[in-house]
């Protein structure tokens, strides 16, 4: 699947890219894992535990 | 082989608020472990988590390194006591001392396996520094296969390669 991107950089030059989404995905994904894990990190470093925590994106679950 | 069952280990406690499980050491150190659902994000039909833990205060160590480890255990083997269970992990990195993180974790490992569950292991650059990963299933998981295809999947790409 491909997107095509307008991106617009001072003065003025547009430029054009195709974006092949099936790449990106997995780099994606380990970003989204590395960034929960310094979210949830900076929480308690600040906080002292998760207490209060909330995320619409981090699914923290109770597996047993 | 040390047998779990008589690992000393700090009592855990699941924080239903924090949605996390904790322990806190005779020293009042306290470890947070977490466990977040990947599945969605992987696409998998199956329980599949990314682990983490983490220490408050964050610069200060127990003087109970054993107990800490066997807690560690401990939380673990109850994790793969369902055995369709499968975990990821990523070494932390931010201050340069993953290699040693892998290290201390490959010596549990080998200390404490008892051949129920199996690992598959990758790095990758993040930011330029390299990083590790580690995914650990039961052998009894009915989706091996998959999930090995997953984490070769999200591990053997050129990241930051721009």
């Amino acid at each position: 699947m491909y997107f095509i991107i307008l991106t617009v950089y001072l003065p003025y030059k547009i430029r054009i890219m195709k974006t092949d989404t099936s790449k990106n995905k997995p780099k994606a994904i380990v970003q989204q894992m590395l960034d929960d894990k310094k979210v949830i990190r900076e929480y308690i470093k600040k906080h002292g535990s998760l207490k209060g925590f909330g995320s619409d994106t981090i699914r923290l679950s109770r597996p047993f | 082989m040390i047998q779990l069952d008589s690992l000393d280990h700090f009592e855990v406690i699941f924080n239903e608020e924090s949605l996390s499980y904790e322990f806190t050491t005779d020293d009042t150190i306290k470890y947070i472990i977490t466990f977040i659902d990947y599945a969605q994000v992987i696409e998998v039909q199956f329980p599949f988590y990314a682990f983490g833990i983490e220490r408050y205060p964050e610069n200060e160590r127990s003087i109970s390194n054993n107990k800490v480890r066997n807690t560690v255990i401990y939380i673990l083997s109850k994790f793969f006591s369902n055995n369709q269970n499968a975990l990821v992990a990523i070494y932390d990195s931010l201050d340069g001392k993953q290699k040693s993180r892998k290290r201390l974790f490959d010596r549990w490992y080998h200390l404490f396996n008892d051949g129920s569950v199996s690992k598959e292991e990758g790095c990758f650059n993040s930011c330029e520094e390299e990083t590790y990963a580690i995914v650990i299933y039961s052998n009894r998981n009915n989706n091996i296969d998959i999930i090995k295809e997953k984490f070769n999947y999200l591990i053997n790409q050129d990241f930051f390669n721009s």
